[in-house]
């Protein structure tokens, strides 16, 4: 079944990525005005970042256990099922 | 008053929303291929043995606490805040946790070990019918209420901040749940919760961070609230003077146990998700692994609602529904956010009312099929039968829930609404269950007339509240004391009616009923055993309420 990591960490990925570009593209990237007042930097670079490397760490943390599950599938025999249903 | 300026969404914002609707219908439809019986669909496949290869505990225990991160959650928790100050933070610190250990700990097992479907099935197994029947309908019944107030606010939302008509909106919302729970069931519910959770922590938290940057610390902004009492969780409450209007018993025993522990532990919407969890161990920490980030939670839910009212004092006015405490979240949004993160704030609200009203969607079409239809309507038909009505239930409980939000829209104030139903039905059904469950003399005739006991208890006080022959100075106070009115005499009511009737045989009991395992547990409590001390679910419950006193004491 679709390991749930790979949706989350695609989506971080992009939507990191859109708000980062943004960020920098934007008139200001220091004293950062918005509706409410002003803010010392542009928020959407860092939290765009931010949600860039969890988007990364999530789809790594994945790629990491498919490689593991190959690695343990070629080694030995797939343990047999065990439990009936209800 | 104050003007307060707002930012407009613009291309950057609808462009995040898209992407992340896009993620949404993708999950759904690459889940499609993996529901082939209707228990892939409607229990995410734990019962047909496939739970050993399917969702791991931390996947279901975030989708625990998603699917409860609806509209009430997140607008209605921070629209208290601004109402009643941090007292609000008595529902996670007073009420949540120690409802989720004492879940994970004491009632799991019986609920995991009897291998049963839904909620309403486990009162049939340890009680008899009519009891199973009664919690069915009312669960099946409240389920479209709630997933119908999702849809509600949610139509609010984008009509406030997208300016978007509320009945498109509406079909909209539906659409996109229908599209992602007809396809991919349970498991694609689930996986969506856990995206929603994610989406909602980066939505949410830089309201509270640049929020609270602009006062500095906590007792900035704690200086700046309109009565000192708005910053003491425990301070004015043995005085009465609190915010809250209400005293130590409705406190305490009204929202501290029985409704709170009559959520966590008996509504099948969250229980389902713990079900679905690969083995026994997997659903106890499901509970565990969601009180984590539930103590916390009040950074993105209390602590808006106490920037709003600082920020815009008005919030509240009576007559003026543009200034209704509900709005304090998309107030907030608008007045922070620049464009980009406003999308991000907007997606997250978004997806906190699709998780709730998918979580209920799932719960009631599992409820439906197993306990209503199979049960009375069509016995012993294919599962391919049971598949195809686990989908049409999902569709037509949606459909119903398109009606309940036109339903809530005539209702003045939707969330005192909601909270009059839970403490109709949950309050007395926790009664029924710790006697249940942990007490095995326990008729089942006393069971059913203790639930109808219960419930009409609730209704007679909602009655006398509403006649004005019992008086609160809040309405959350009445519901404090209408659930500790509707639990008392559930449990009364059923001690007296066991005593009056058989009991069922022990042996039929064994695995429901603590005292009374089944035959091969012995074996299994050894395998428990060999879990190291510090991973086990009661170790790790005592933790998390040490941590839940020590904020207790320090906002005290």
């Amino acid at each position: 079944m679709l390991d749930v990591r790979y949706p989350i960490g695609y989506l971080f990925l992009a939507l990191g990525l859109i708000l980062t570009v943004y960020g920098y593209i934007s008139p200001s990237v220091t004293n950062f005005i918005t509706a409410g007042g002003s803010l010392p930097l542009n928020i959407n670079i860092p939290w765009g970042i931010l949600m860039f490397l969890f988007g990364m760490a999530t789809t790594c943390l994945a790629k990491m256990d498919d490689i593991k599950n190959v690695a343990a599938e070629s080694s030995e025999q797939p343990a047999p099922e065990t439990e009936t249903g209800g | 008053m104050d003007k307060p300026v707002y930012t407009t969404p613009q291309l950057i914002d609808y462009l995040i929303v898209v992407v992340y609707f896009v993620f949404v219908l993708g999950v759904g439809f690459k889940l499609k291929k993996n529901m082939k019986t209707a228990e892939d669909f409607l229990l995410a496949g734990h019962h047909s043995g496939k739970g050993a290869q399917g969702i791991p505990s931390w996947v279901t225990g975030l989708a625990f606490l998603s699917a409860n991160l609806g509209a009430i959650e997140v607008m209605g928790m921070a629209a208290n805040a601004a109402q009643y100050g941090i007292m609000t933070a008595h529902f996670y610190w007073l009420g949540a946790i120690p409802a989720m250990v004492f879940l994970a700990v004491f009632m799991m097992p019986f609920y995991y070990k009897s291998k049963i479907r839904s909620v309403p099935e486990y009162l049939r197994k340890r009680f008899n019918e009519p009891t199973r029947a009664f919690n069915a309908f009312s669960f099946a019944i409240m389920t479209v209420l709630m997933s119908g107030m999702n849809l509600y606010a949610m139509a609010i939302v984008f009509q406030m901040i997208l300016g978007w008509p509320v009945h498109a909106s509406i079909w909209l919302a539906a659409s996109i749940v229908l599209a992602y729970t007809m396809t991919g069931g349970l498991t694609s519910s689930i996986y969506n919760e856990v995206i929603q959770f994610f989406l909602i922590i980066f939505g949410l938290l830089p309201l509270s961070l640049i929020g609270i940057s602009r006062f500095g610390t906590w007792q900035g902004l704690a200086d700046k609230l309109p009565t000192a009492s708005m910053s003491h969780l425990w301070l004015e409450v043995s005085s009465g003077a609190n915010p809250m209007g209400t005293d130590m018993l409705g406190l305490v025993m009204g929202l501290g146990f029985v409704l709170s522990f009559g959520y966590w532990c008996t509504d099948f919407l969250v229980i389902q998700r713990a079900l679905a969890a690969r083995d026994l161990r997997g659903a106890q920490m499901t509970p565990i692994i969601a009180a984590l980030p539930k103590i916390f939670f009040p950074i993105l839910t209390v602590l808006p609602g106490l920037l709003a009212i600082v920020a815009m004092p008005t919030l509240g006015t009576p007559g003026h529904p543009e200034l209704s405490y509900n709005n304090a979240i998309p107030f907030m949004l608008s007045s922070l956010y620049p464009n980009g993160l406003y999308g991000l704030g907007i997606t997250a609200l978004l997806a906190s009312f699709m998780s709730g009203m998918a979580g209920n969607v799932t719960a009631f079409n599992t409820v439906w099929t197993y306990d209503i239809y199979q049960t009375y309507l069509a016995k012993n038909k294919s599962d391919t039968h049971y598949l195809w009505m686990g989908r049409a239930a999902t569709a037509f409980g949606i459909v119903i829930s398109v009606g309940t939000a036109y339903l809530v829209m005539g209702f003045p104030n939707i969330m005192d609404y909601m909270q009059t139903v839970f403490s109709f039905f949950n309050a007395p059904l926790f009664a029924t269950f710790l006697l249940g469950m942990f007490y095995k003399r326990t008729s089942p005739w006393g069971a059913f007339y203790g639930l109808v006991a219960g419930t009409g208890a609730a209704v007679v006080h909602y009655i006398l509240t509403v006649q004005g022959k019992l008086h609160y100075s809040t309405d959350m106070a009445g519901n404090f004391h209408r659930s500790v009115a509707a639990w008392t005499v559930c449990f009364i009511v059923t001690l007296v009616i066991t005593f009056l009737t058989k009991p069922k045989d022990p042996e039929e009991l064994r695995g429901l009923v603590y005292g009374l395992p089944t035959r091969d547990e012995a074996g299994a409590s050894l395998e428990q055993q060999k879990v190291p001390f510090l991973a086990r679910p009661a170790v790790l419950g005592v933790l998390l309420l040490a941590l839940t006193v020590w904020l207790n004491v320090i906002f005290y």
